[in-house]
């Protein structure tokens, strides 16, 4: 028997969670459900997301809940480059996490469909790849594998090499 | 790694069973033991459907929930495998240099970065920013122009603008496209031509290692970002099937040539004329000066105030005709009559104006300022149509203001004119503070605008930690601090014309003469950096 205005969340490794309605209502996708399912009672299952993740999203939903942002934050997109330096104190130290962590976390924002928290940990992933400055450093950094072909390289790298001269 | 390929194996070992179903275990075994993530990726695409391999991106998307036996924090899920587009969503935040630098990372990434329609939208704002940016260079006065020139002559020319208009629109474009890349394959038949060519090139490719260049010329490299976008752009729309690379390739580069071969030698000379320009002011705000409280006599003032001014127009037309008798493409010569016809326009209604005050024509003033009419209502109306076409994307209510600001100071000058020769026709008798209001309201608006606009340049100097160059705000910052020796200027001549309480002339030129030369003094600091 859950509390009034909770309901059970439960994720894809069997870890239950409860959570206001209304945090929970963040997500569209849970606010969808919440619409279709009658008895208030239901254990949801959350299937693609682990009970680890959905503790953090857990997390960063009932603190946007409590500490609601401004509203302009994320319009203005008609700027020339979308922004990444927006990111607030707060999710700034949410999103610093290992790299696993932080795509599970966008898969699971992305699933849930949270936009702020999509937002957030794609500009987090933004920022990580506009401090590397060649092709090397973005492999280093997230693991990719080189898999040109080495006349494949040469081209491309011809083609270009305008990018590469500048700092 | 391994880890992450165990889960993704765990709803991939049910997908090998259900897509080839005549699998012993053993089979399924060894598949999943060779399988490799990278190199199969695209075989996996092929044969598995879109909205499966999807799935499979997901991990355990399409699969029942298991009592996990992999620790919970210990996935190994990389970038790459994010679904496409989640990375593009990502890719979305990302400068153009960074999406290229991107590209050379892999080919998943490099495919993905390659993609036509994100570089459509990419191509877009883009698109809405450098029409917004000219915009706001012609609202500026002339000598914001200049220096605006100063920094890349190209983004004066109204050819340009009509030209970024027609990006937005494909056919017109392409085929004017078609058109430079028909004319340039002719121009470089021979491997003579393209050595030249590509010397000139090579010269113009600022080193990395000279920090210098890359810092001055940031204007000019934000073009050639554009140019190359677009080139980009334009070969991934022409083929959105596999093209010949190859070709591709060559005609890219001899347009890209074509344009550099034009910009390297007429932008220098032309710069080199600029950089003096300035100097030239100056030293005619001297001359003028003294002929109004009549320190020079003789009959030919006219023509020895404007020495300085015409030398330095020579000089410009000068590196136009070079340019044209050098490359000799339809090009080169649609721009330089576009740049002959500009400094024409500016410089006409000088000469007529001085000729007038020496009596040596007759016709009325308003005859006089003929030429200045037309050019300011070329301006306003091309002002209008810009701002009717980019009204309706622009996002933000701060942008919509500065584009009604920007209306409103652009019509003012032409209003100034016209109230001008009315009143020294005699046709009206207005006050002198009358006939300047309008000029009054623009500058002041036009110093608003710069304010704001050096105020979010400095916020972002020391917000964003990249992308943002020092140059764009130090312009900003000079475009703010033009308008008010101007400002001042006007104020003192209208108080000078009007009243007794200034009785020299040289009272009114002050401002003018601590402005000018900190003006000239850095023209040629920036110039002694370029060349």
């Amino acid at each position: 028997m859950t509390e009034l205005g909770k309901i059970k969340l439960v994720s894809s490794d069997s870890q239950e969670f409860e959570v206001d309605r209304e945090v929970a209502a963040m997500s569209q996708t849970i606010k969808n459900l919440l619409e279709a399912i009658e008895d208030e009672n239901t254990a949801i299952p959350i299937e693609n997301v682990k009970g680890e993740i959905l503790e953090r999203v857990i997390h960063y939903c009932e603190h946007h809940y409590n500490h609601p942002s401004p509203k302009n934050l994320t319009e203005n997109e008609n700027e020339y480059e979308r922004r990444t330096d927006d990111i607030e104190p707060w999710d700034q130290t949410f999103c610093n996490v290992e790299q696993p962590i932080l795509f599970e976390l966008i898969l699971a924002a992305n699933y849930l469909d949270i936009k702020p928290l999509l937002d957030v940990c794609c500009k987090t992933v933004a920022n990580l790849i506009k401090e590397c400055r060649s092709p090397e450093e973005i492999r280093k950094r997230f693991k990719i594998k080189n898999d040109f072909t080495k006349e494949e390289e040469e081209e491309i790298r011809k083609e270009n090499a305008w990018c590469l001269d500048e700092k | 790694m391994k880890n992450h390929t165990k889960r993704l194996l765990g709803s991939k070992k049910e997908l090998i069973t259900y897509k080839y179903p005549p699998l012993t275990e053993e089979e399924v075994e060894i598949e999943l033991n060779s399988y490799d993530y990278h190199t199969n990726r695209r075989e996996l695409m092929a044969v598995i459907p879109f909205d499966i391999m999807d799935q499979l991106m997901v991990g355990t998307y399409s699969t029942p929930p298991k009592k996990a036996k992999v620790p919970p924090n210990n996935s190994n899920l990389i970038l790459e495998m994010l679904p496409d587009e989640i990375l593009w969503y990502i890719l979305e935040f990302l400068p153009i240099q960074k999406l290229l630098i991107i590209s050379l990372t892999c080919t998943h990434l490099h495919d993905l970065v390659n993609d036509y329609e994100l570089w459509k939208r990419v191509a877009m704002v883009h698109e809405s920013l450098f029409i917004w940016k000219t915009l706001q260079v012609i609202i500026m006065p002339q000598g914001t122009v200049a220096i605006a020139g100063h920094l890349n002559p190209d983004i004066v020319t109204t050819s340009n603008v009509e030209e970024d208009l027609e990006y937005g629109t494909n056919e017109k474009n392409s085929k004017m496209k078609k058109f430079f890349h028909s004319s340039s394959r002719k121009l470089i038949p021979s491997n003579v031509g393209r050595g030249i060519l590509g010397r000139v090139v090579e010269q113009e490719d600022p080193k990395p290692n000279s920090n210098k260049q890359i810092r001055l010329d940031y204007i000019p490299k934000l073009e050639d970002h554009r140019e190359i976008l677009i080139d980009k752009y334009q070969s991934l729309q022409k083929a959105s099937s596999r093209r010949s690379y190859q070709e591709t390739r060559v005609i890219e580069n001899n347009y890209r040539r074509i344009r550099s071969g034009f910009r390297s030698q007429t932008q220098k000379l032309f710069l080199f004329a600029l950089t003096f320009l300035p100097l030239a002011i100056f030293i005619f705000g001297i001359l003028l000066n003294l002929s109004v409280i009549d320190k020079i006599n003789g009959n030919n003032k006219t023509t020895k105030i404007s020495i300085p001014i015409i030398s330095v127009i020579g000089l410009m037309y000068l590196a136009i005709l070079f340019s044209l008798i050098r490359y000799r493409s339809w090009y080169t010569l649609y721009k330089g009559v576009t740049y002959i016809i500009i400094i024409s326009l500016i410089v006409l209604p000088l000469l007529l104006i001085l000729l007038k005050i020496e009596h040596a024509i007759d016709s009325s003033w308003s005859v006089t300022f003929i030429p200045i009419f037309i050019y300011l209502s070329i301006l306003t109306i091309l002002a209008y149509v810009i701002a009717f076409m980019i009204f309706k994307d622009l996002d933000s209510n701060y942008l919509r203001f500065l584009c009604i600001f920007a209306l409103i100071i652009i019509s003012m000058p032409l209003v100034f004119f016209i109230c001008l020769s009315l009143k020294l026709d005699n046709v009206k008798q207005w006050t002198w503070a009358q006939v300047f209001a309008p000029l009054f309201i623009s500058i002041i608006l036009m110093e608003l605008i710069g304010m704001l606009n050096c105020c979010s340049e400095i916020y972002r100097l020391f917000n964003v930690r990249e992308n943002h160059h020092f140059t764009l705000t130090s312009i900003s910052i000079a475009n703010c601090l033009l308008f008010f020796p101007i400002l001042i200027t006007t104020i003192l001549f209208v108080l000078w014309i009007q009243t007794d309480r200034i009785k020299s002339f040289t009272t009114v030129m002050v401002p003018f003469y601590i402005c000018s030369p900190s003006f000239f003094i850095a023209t040629f600091v920036l110039a002694s950096m370029f060349f």
